[in-house]
C-alpha cells in the first residue's frame, strides 16, 4: 500500500477545501440508508465490533459489494446524467457511482476515474482494506506523534497511531481522522471517530476529495500522474520532484490505469492536461482546474462595487473571498497569494522550502510574510550587482524608501518628477578611463581591483538613470508629455517623470510586460536590496495595514485603465494556443512566458497578464474582507479605516456613485 | 505589430484605414518614445522619403525595403539588464547570422520560424530556401503570408523586425548585441 500523505499541513487550507469539507460531508451524511451509521459525527462506542475484511487486499479480492458497506454506497440515481460506462475500464460497477459522486461534489472535473485508478492500487477496490504491517503502523505512529500537538485531540488517538493505513484510498489513520482540521478546526467531522470509520466508502471518499483538493490548490501538478505522486507524498511534488521515487510512483500509476482500462488521455472523460512547465498555469490547465478556482464569495454585500460595478466578479473569479476574522481562512489566503507570486517569479521552490520549515516550526505561519520575503531575497541575491553598478542598488532602494515614506497612500503606481527624489533617480556608473595606465597603476589595479575602482585616478563616473523611462503610451498610462513639468536633470537626462507600478512588481513598467519581468533584474549590493524592498511594498497591498493605508480609488482607476488598454488585444487574440478563461489567459501548449497578447502598446506575456490581473484582484479581495470585518478589527486597523479619505470605506460608505471615483 | 499593420495598410479600404488610424498612431507613439534621438531622426528621414500622409508613411513597405517605423524599433534605447535576454541577437553566432540574413532579406517566412514572442528561437530549422534566382516576393505575396499566418507567426515576424535590417546592420557589425522589445 502506498504510504498515505506524509502531512496534512495546517497551512494548506485551500479555500475550496473549506467549501469542500462542508460540501463533501454530504458524501456520507446524505445517505438515507437505514444501515448506514446514524452519523459519522457520532462515533461508535469503543467496544464497537471491528468492521469485517481487515486484511491486506489482493488483486483477486472482490469489490466492496461483498462487504457490509454496500448499502451505504451511492447508486446511479445519485449521479443522474453521469456516464458510468465510458472509460471506466474494469472499475467495479457498484463503485462507479461513488467515484462519480466524488467528482461531482469535489468539482474536480475528470477526477472520478482518477480516484478509481488510485483505489485500484491502494485497496484493490476493497473498502475494508487494511495495511497493518509493522512498517505501516510505524508510519501511523510517527504521523500521530509528529502532529498531535498541532492538531485537535483524537478520541481514538492511540488506536489511530497503531492502526496503519486502510480504506479505499489507503489513508494513514491519524491524518485521515484529522481531515478537515485546517478548514474547520475543532469542527472537523472525524475527530471523534475510530480509525475503522475509514472502511466506510463514503467516509473514505470524503477524505480523498479533501486531500485531492489540497493537492490541486497548493501544489504544482503537471499532469495526471503527478496526482498520484502527491498522493504518495506531497514532497514528491516539491523537493523530491524528479527523484526515483517520484518516477516510480508515476510509472506505477500509469500501469495501474492501463491495467484497469482507464485511458488517462481520453479528454472526453478526463480533460486534457497540457502540462505547461511550471507555475500557476499548471494548475490552471490541469484536468482538475475547476477545483483550483477561488472560493466563492461570502455574503452578497457589494462592498467593492463602490469602486466599480465589475470589480466584485473580477475579484471573485481571480482570488475568491475569505473571512479576515478567521485565522485559518486568512492564513490560507496569504499562502495562496505567496504561492502565486513565487510561481510567477520563478522562486516557487524556495518558497516551498520556506513553507515546509514554517510548518515544522512552533510559530507556524505567524510570520509568513517575513519568511517568504527572506526566501525571495535569497533567490534574487544569487546574482549580485556588478562592481561598476553597485551604486544602482543603493539609489533604487533609496527611491523606493522615499516613496514609502512620502506617498504611503498612493503607492500602487508612482508617476512623479525625479527632481525631489534621492540622487535625482540617477546612479553613478563607474567606467574605467580609456587613458593607458602607467606601469605602477597597472600593478596597483591588478593587485587591488576594488580599491582602484574607488579611486578617481582611472575611473570616470557617468550618471545613469536608475530606472527605465516608461513615458510612452503603455498598458498602465497614457504617454507622459515630454519635458512638461520636469526640470531638466543635468545629471542623467531624465526628461520624463519616473513611472513605476509597484502594485504589479516585478512588472513595474507598463510598456515592458514581457517575461522575465524587468524588475527581477534589480540586483542587490551588500547593503541594499531594491527588489526585496519593492516586493515588500507590493505585498503590503494585500496585507491589512498596507491595504487600508492605500487609497483604493487610485488602484481602481489603474485597474480600469489596464482593463481598457488590454481590451483590444484580448478581443483580437490570434494566438491559437491562447484563450481567456475566468479573467486569466490559459496557454494550451507552450508556456505562459512565450505566449501572450499583442497590441499597439507592445507584447504582454500571458504570465505577466495573469500576474497583474491577480495582483489587482488580491488588493480588492483583501479590501473587501477588511470592509466586511471592519467593526471587529483590532483598534489600529479600525483607526486606519476611520482615517481613510476613501469614501468607500468611510463611516458613511456611499453606494456606487461615479463621482467618488477619481 | 509592424508587419501586421503594414499588411493591413495595403489591403485596407479608406473606412478601414480610418478605423485603424488611432491604433497605429498609438503604436508609432509608443515606438517613438522608446527610440533614441538618432533613431528618431533616421525615422523622420525615412518617412520623408516615403511621403505623406502620416501615420501610414511610417508603415509603408517599399520594394526591397522596410517600413520607416523599423528605424524606431532598431533605435530603441537599450534596457540593459531590465530587458529580455531572449530578444538579444549575437551577430557573431551562427544563429545570429541566420537571423540577420532573414531580416536583411525581409523574409517573413524565415523570420516566423526563427522567433517567438518570447524571443529568438535559434533551435528551429529554417524552411527551405527559395530557388536560386527567384525574384523577391512581391508585396502582395508577403501580405498574403502575413494574413494567412497564425498570430504567433505574425508576432514572430514582428519580433524579428527588432533586430536589424539595413540601418541596424551598422550597430550589429560593431559587435553590439541588441536588446529590443517586441513591438
Amino acid at each position: 500500500m502506498t504510504p498515505a500523505p506524509q502531512a496534512i499541513p495546517k497551512w494548506v487550507i485551500g479555500g475550496l477545501a473549506t467549501v469542500g469539507v462542508v460540501g463533501l460531508t454530504a458524501l456520507y451524511l446524505r445517505s438515507g440508508d437505514s444501515d448506514k451509521p446514524s452519523s459519522p459525527l457520532q462515533p461508535p462506542s469503543p467496544g464497537e465490533p471491528t468492521p469485517p475484511g481487515q486484511s491486506t487486499p489482493s488483486a483477486s479480492a472482490p469489490s466492496s459489494s461483498s462487504s457490509s458497506t454496500t448499502a451505504a454506497l451511492p447508486t446511479a440515481a445519485d449521479v443522474p446524467g453521469v456516464d458510468l460506462i465510458a472509460n471506466w475500464g474494469k472499475t467495479p460497477a457498484d463503485l462507479r457511482p461513488l467515484f462519480a459522486l466524488m467528482e461531482r461534489l469535489s468539482g474536480i472535473s475528470g477526477s472520478g476515474r482518477i480516484f478509481a485508478t488510485i483505489a485500484k492500487r491502494e485497496s484493490a477496490f476493497v473498502a475494508t482494506a487494511h495495511n497493518d504491517s509493522e512498517a505501516e503502523r510505524s508510519a501511523s505512529r510517527r504521523a500521530y506523534n509528529n502532529m498531535k500537538d498541532r492538531n485537535p485531540e483524537l478520541a481514538y488517538g492511540m488506536q489511530a497511531a497503531e492502526f496503519g493505513s486502510g480504506g479505499l484510498f489507503g489513508a494513514l489513520a491519524p491524518y485521515f481522522l484529522w481531515t478537515g482540521v485546517p478548514e474547520v478546526g475543532d469542527d472537523a467531522p472525524l475527530l471523534s471517530s475510530p480509525p475503522s470509520v475509514m472502511f466506510q466508502p463514503r467516509v473514505a471518499a470524503f477524505g480523498a476529495c479533501v486531500y485531492l483538493q489540497r493537492l490541486v490548490a497548493h501544489y504544482r501538478l503537471d499532469d495526471h500522474l503527478d496526482i498520484k505522486a502527491g498522493w504518495a507524498s506531497p514532497s514528491l511534488l516539491t523537493g523530491d520532484r524528479g527523484s526515483k521515487t517520484y518516477e516510480a510512483v508515476r510509472d506505477r500509476f500509469n500501469s495501474d490505469a492501463l491495467e484497469l482500462g482507464v485511458d488517462l488521455d481520453d479528454t472526453s472523460t478526463i480533460p486534457k492536461n497540457s502540462a505547461p512547465p511550471a507555475g500557476p498555469a499548471c494548475r490552471s490547465s490541469s484536468p482538475i482546474s475547476s477545483a483550483s478556482s477561488p472560493r466563492p464569495r461570502r455574503g452578497s454585500s457589494p462592498m467593492i462595487t463602490c469602486y466599480d460595478p465589475e470589480l466584485e466578479r473580477f475579484t471573485d473569479d481571480l482570488v475568491g473571498d475569505f473571512d479576515y476574522l478567521s485565522a485559518a481562512d486568512r492564513e490560507s489566503w496569504f499562502v495562496q497569494q505567496w504561492t502565486e507570486i513565487a510561481a510567477a517569479m520563478g522562486w516557487a521552490e524556495a518558497l516551498d522550502q520556506t513553507l515546509n520549515g514554517l510548518r515544522r516550526s512552533r510559530m507556524g505561519f505567524a510570520d509568513l510574510g517575513t519568511a517568504a520575503l527572506g526566501a525571495f531575497q535569497q533567490h534574487v541575491d544569487r546574482q549580485r550587482e556588478g562592481d561598476t553598478k553597485l551604486d544602482r542598488a543603493r539609489v533604487r532602494a533609496l527611491v523606493l524608501d522615499h516613496f514609502a515614506t512620502t506617498t504611503p497612500r498612493n503607492l500602487w503606481r508612482i508617476d512623479t518628477s525625479v527632481a525631489p527624489l534621492p540622487e535625482g533617480a540617477c546612479f553613478n556608473l563607474a567606467k574605467w578611463h580609456a587613458r593607458p595606465l602607467t606601469a605602477g597603476q597597472d600593478a596597483q589595479l591588478q593587485a587591488q581591483t576594488r580599491s582602484a575602482f574607488q579611486s578617481d585616478l582611472n575611473v570616470i563616473i557617468l550618471p545613469h538613470r536608475a530606472f527605465l523611462a516608461d513615458a510612452g503610451p503603455s498598458y498602465f498610462a497614457d504617454a507622459a508629455p515630454e519635458g512638461v513639468g520636469i526640470p531638466s536633470n543635468g545629471r542623467c537626462g531624465w526628461q520624463t517623470p519616473l513611472r513605476l507600478c509597484l502594485g504589479t512588481f516585478p512588472w513595474v513598467y507598463g510598456h515592458r510586460l514581457q517575461s522575465p519581468a524587468p524588475a527581477l533584474a534589480w540586483k542587490s549590493s551588500a547593503s541594499h536590496h531594491p527588489a526585496h524592498r519593492a516586493l515588500q511594498l507590493a505585498t503590503n497591498f494585500w496585507q491589512a495595514e498596507g491595504n487600508l493605508k492605500q487609497d483604493a480609488r487610485d488602484v481602481a482607476a489603474q485597474w480600469k485603465y489596464w482593463r481598457s488598454a488590454t481590451a483590444g488585444p484580448l478581443a483580437d487574440i490570434r494566438d491559437t494556443a491562447l484563450r481567456l478563461d475566468k479573467q486569466l489567459l490559459r496557454v494550451a501548449q507552450g508556456d505562459e512566458h512565450t505566449h501572450g497578447l499583442n497590441g499597439p502598446r507592445g507584447f504582454i506575456s500571458a504570465a505577466a497578464f495573469n500576474y497583474i490581473q491577480r495582483r489587482f484582484a488580491a488588493f480588492f479581495g483583501m479590501r473587501r474582507a477588511l470592509i466586511r470585518a471592519r467593526h471587529k478589527l483590532i483598534p489600529e486597523l479600525r483607526a486606519l479605516a476611520d482615517q481613510s479619505p476613501d469614501p468607500c470605506i468611510g463611516t458613511r460608505r456611499p453606494m456606487l456613485r461615479p463621482e467618488v471615483l477619481r | 505589430m509592424l508587419a501586421r499593420y503594414s499588411a493591413r495598410l495595403a489591403a485596407a479600404t479608406p473606412e478601414q484605414l480610418g478605423a485603424l488610424e488611432g491604433e497605429v498612431r498609438l503604436f508609432i507613439e509608443a515606438l517613438w518614445t522608446e527610440a533614441s534621438a538618432e533613431a528618431r531622426s533616421r525615422f523622420l528621414d525615412a518617412v520623408r522619403r516615403v511621403g505623406p500622409p502620416m501615420p501610414w508613411s511610417a508603415l509603408r513597405v517599399a520594394p526591397g525595403g522596410a517600413p520607416a517605423a523599423l528605424e524606431l524599433i532598431l533605435g530603441q534605447v537599450d534596457p540593459d539588464d531590465e530587458g529580455v535576454p531572449g530578444y538579444r541577437i549575437d551577430p557573431k553566432s551562427e544563429q545570429g547570422e541566420r537571423a540577420l540574413e532573414a531580416l536583411a532579406a525581409w523574409d517573413t517566412q524565415k523570420l516566423a520560424a526563427l522567433a517567438t514572442p518570447g524571443g529568438w528561437n535559434h533551435a528551429t530549422e529554417l524552411p527551405p530556401d527559395a530557388p536560386e534566382g527567384a525574384a523577391p516576393a512581391p508585396e502582395a505575396t508577403m501580405q498574403d503570408q502575413v494574413a494567412a499566418t497564425p498570430a504567433t507567426s505574425i508576432s514572430r515576424a514582428e519580433i524579428a523586425l527588432v533586430a536589424a535590417v539595413g540601418w541596424g546592420v551598422a550597430a550589429l557589425s560593431a559587435g553590439c548585441a541588441l536588446m529590443r522589445r517586441p513591438s
